[in-house]
């Protein structure tokens, strides 16, 4: 049986620590299942995925003006960034762990892919309903959080203790 | 004298630890992280491997709000003033910070000059021990994923 491939999205920082954990733990139980490939941000990728490929962050790091113009150019980008991660791989799961360029890679899978399955984990930061929670909300068919205090926030919220 | 321990995480927060290092009396360690001011008058260090060791031989630790840094600080039951980097763009470390200190696990500085009032009580203040649980989703993750 070939193996599957994972998608894992992760940021900088503590989403990189969260997923570096997440990783380590999901591949000692099955990697001769599935290859994880990395989507992250400004470069701050884990080595030891199969591949690594980076995204444009559109987001809150950049001045107003700036954000506005990225929201409007940069997702074509984006999707056909995953549309060929996605010719190549075949990516059968995405699993996030709470970062903001996770919403366009699964809005693509969830309009063109919709056999994908996708996993998120809300940063264990997180304390109140954040934008990117708001939207995988929506979209994930699972949707963990590390914190007690958001299973009253979000209705199919699943708690699932902390990785950090 | 307390040992203080002064972590900025893996980015830089310049302005805390130029702060800091003007003010004379304490006994200060700082972990800079990428930072660009490298302080004069106390030692100093960017990243270490066993930085739980620092955390450990601290007796008081004033954090970043960084996730990592504050949940491991708090599971070895330490006194933490916590000052959100604000030099970021994204202002989420205030967050953690306002939830931490409304539970009473730490104390969240809302200036820098806060950091040294709050130092005078450090030996004074309670904290709550803060409770979570490990992950333990990791089964049925793996479940979904073959």
């Amino acid at each position: 049986m070939s193996k599957r491939n994972v998608l894992l999205i992760y940021g900088e920082g503590g989403h990189r620590a969260e997923m570096s954990i997440l990783y380590k733990n999901l591949s000692n139980r099955i990697k001769n299942n599935c290859n994880f490939i990395g989507l992250c941000e400004n470069g701050d990728s884990i080595p030891s995925l199969t591949k690594n490929y980076n995204m444009p962050v559109i987001g809150v790091k950049y001045s107003t003006i700036r954000m506005y113009l990225r929201a409007i150019y940069l997702p074509p980008i984006i999707l056909f960034r995953v549309w060929r991660i996605d010719s190549k791989y075949n990516i059968s799961s995405v699993v996030s762990v709470g970062p903001g360029i996770s919403i366009w890679p699964s809005i693509y899978f969830r309009l063109f892919k919709s056999k994908v399955l996708i996993i998120f984990i809300e940063n264990s930061c997180k304390h109140k309903k954040s934008y990117t929670g708001r939207i995988m909300h929506q979209i994930a068919n699972k949707f963990y959080v590390q914190n007690r205090s958001l299973l009253s926030v979000y209705k199919h919220a699943i708690y699932s203790g902390q990785l950090l | 004298m307390n040992k203080v321990l002064v972590t900025v995480g893996t980015t830089k927060f310049d302005s805390l630890i130029k702060y800091l290092d003007e003010v004379a009396g304490y006994n200060f360690t700082f972990q800079i992280g990428n930072g660009e001011y490298t302080p004069k008058n106390y030692h100093f260090f960017r990243f270490s491997e066993n930085i739980s060791e620092y955390y450990k031989k601290a007796d008081v630790i004033i954090s970043h709000a960084g996730a990592g840094t504050l949940y491991s600080l708090l599971r070895m039951h330490k006194k933490v003033l916590m000052v959100p980097n604000l030099e970021r763009r994204d202002k989420h470390q205030v967050e953690i910070a306002e939830y931490l200190d409304s539970m009473g696990c730490a104390k969240w500085c809302k200036s820098f000059d806060e950091i040294l009032t709050n130092m005078i009580n450090i030996s004074t203040m309670q904290f709550s021990i803060y409770e979570s649980d490990d992950f333990f989703k990791f089964d049925e993750i793996t479940q979904l994923l073959i």
